[in-house]
């Protein structure tokens, strides 16, 4: 499609927009509705809406069952699951949200509100062969810290450091185990303590206190090779 | 509508202020609705802006002081209420068709006369500028839908022609853009 045929597209959805015929009835019904609520707010009934029949005092129904607007409180915090489920209109939740802003009482609700879904989530994600339900996914917020401390409790400080003792000290004699079977000799004798002090000099019967080491190459060696000279630190 | 109530009473102007506040809604409250549903194309929404504009306007403390002015005020109020909708709808999660369908009265229920190629268009024009950023799509709508001039709209806005017809110029360009990818997306 070339520029200009682009430019008279867009000319052509303009005019599509600005030439939408707008019945003048819906016009009069939603300005009496609204200014209803207004005048219930302190504006004089006069202008548009005390004329249309509304009865006042009468409840109203569910404005979400009915498309009718909001009128108080009630209407506002009626709709709260519905805002918190995503399922309200764009301008609804907006209505919902500048609401909310500025009132205490249905903010309080709203809050409530959430914190009861989030329980009723995590209670739904821990029953056995479920898949986790979406968290306030609609909203792009993460579950509360509550649930999520309860879902991965943390284990108590002690007994982290105490598994982390224990698995540096298996962790060492690992170590050690492994570097006893690969080391060469020359390495035993630099370093004689680390095999048992004076056996390591002398080739006494102490040494059989490392079985697995004898049946290696450099042990054999080691036993048919001519004595050896004692170092310094052999007493 | 507990809020508005009170922000009734607390506003300097408060005395005059339900005379003030019933004339403006008697003068402009067909060009709001109009301004909305043109941004909007559902009645419902529309409707809701309304109110959303006229609380907004008994909240703001000097509110009831601006009749001379309330026209353009009120139009661009109008305006940004109905492209903060038609963001939201960008970003709020798909319901389904039969929902939508019980909940709002659109296009084709108010104009059931006018073509199927036509509503695409001004469906698509409506998700595009819900894609431009706030002030492009503002001055697009004034402009293009409201059929303000630049003049007009850069002394509501306070800026200045050169700078309306800049943002302008860009706007219509990103659109035929969008507008290219939007009959892609939904075709």
């Amino acid at each position: 499609m070339s520029r200009n045929e682009h430019y008279d597209e867009l000319d052509r959805a303009v005019a599509a927009v600005t030439e939408e015929p707008i019945d003048q009835a819906i016009i009069a019904s939603a300005a009496a509705r609204v200014w209803e609520r207004l005048s219930r707010a302190g504006a004089p009934a006069g202008a548009q809406g005390s004329a249309q029949g509304e009865e006042r005092g009468n409840a109203p129904a569910s404005p979400l069952a009915t498309g009718a607007g909001l009128r108080g409180c009630a209407d506002f915090q009626s709709m709260i699951p519905a805002y918190l489920r995503g399922e309200l209109t764009p301008a609804r939740a907006l209505l919902i949200e500048d609401h909310t802003r500025s009132c205490v009482p249905c903010r309080r609700a709203l809050r409530q509100a959430r914190e009861a879904r989030g329980r009723d989530q995590l209670r739904s994600n821990q029953l056995p062969g479920r898949d986790p339900a979406p968290s306030d996914q609609s909203f792009g917020r993460d579950p509360a810290p509550s649930a999520r401390s309860r879902r991965m409790p943390s284990l108590a400080p002690r007994i982290r450091w105490a598994a982390a003792a224990a698995l540096a000290a298996a962790l060492g004699a690992g170590m050690l185990w492994l570097a006893q079977q690969i080391l060469p000799p020359w390495a035993a004798r630099a370093w004689p303590g680390w095999r048992g002090s004076k056996a390591a000099c002398t080739g006494s019967p102490e040494r059989a206190a490392f079985p697995s080491a004898q049946a290696t190459p450099w042990r054999e060696e080691r036993r048919s090779a001519p004595p050896r000279t004692r170092g310094p630190w052999c007493a | 509508v507990e809020d508005v109530q009170a922000a009734a009473h607390e506003t300097p102007s408060a005395g005059k202020g339900p005379e003030v506040l019933a004339g403006l809604f008697e003068k402009h409250h067909e060009a709001v609705f109009r301004a909305a549903y043109r941004v909007t194309g559902n009645a419902m929404d529309a409707e809701d802006v309304l109110q959303t504009v006229f609380v907004r306007l008994l909240r703001r403390g000097d509110g009831l002081d601006l009749a001379e002015t309330a026209g353009g005020y009120l139009h661009r109020a109008a305006v940004n209420a109905a492209l903060d909708v038609m963001r939201s709808r960008k970003r709020a999660p798909a319901l389904p068709l039969e929902d939508v369908e019980e909940r709002t009265v659109d296009a084709a229920a108010v104009a059931p006369d006018r073509s199927s190629a036509s509503r695409d268009l001004a469906r698509r024009l409506r998700r595009a500028l819900a894609r431009l950023s706030p002030r492009q799509a503002e001055i697009f709508t004034l402009r293009y839908l409201e059929g303000m001039g630049n003049l007009e709209i850069a002394r509501l806005l306070g800026s200045s022609q050169t700078a309306i017809a800049v943002i302008l110029h860009r706007a219509r360009h990103r659109l035929q853009r969008e507008l290219g990818s939007l009959q892609g997306e939904l075709s």
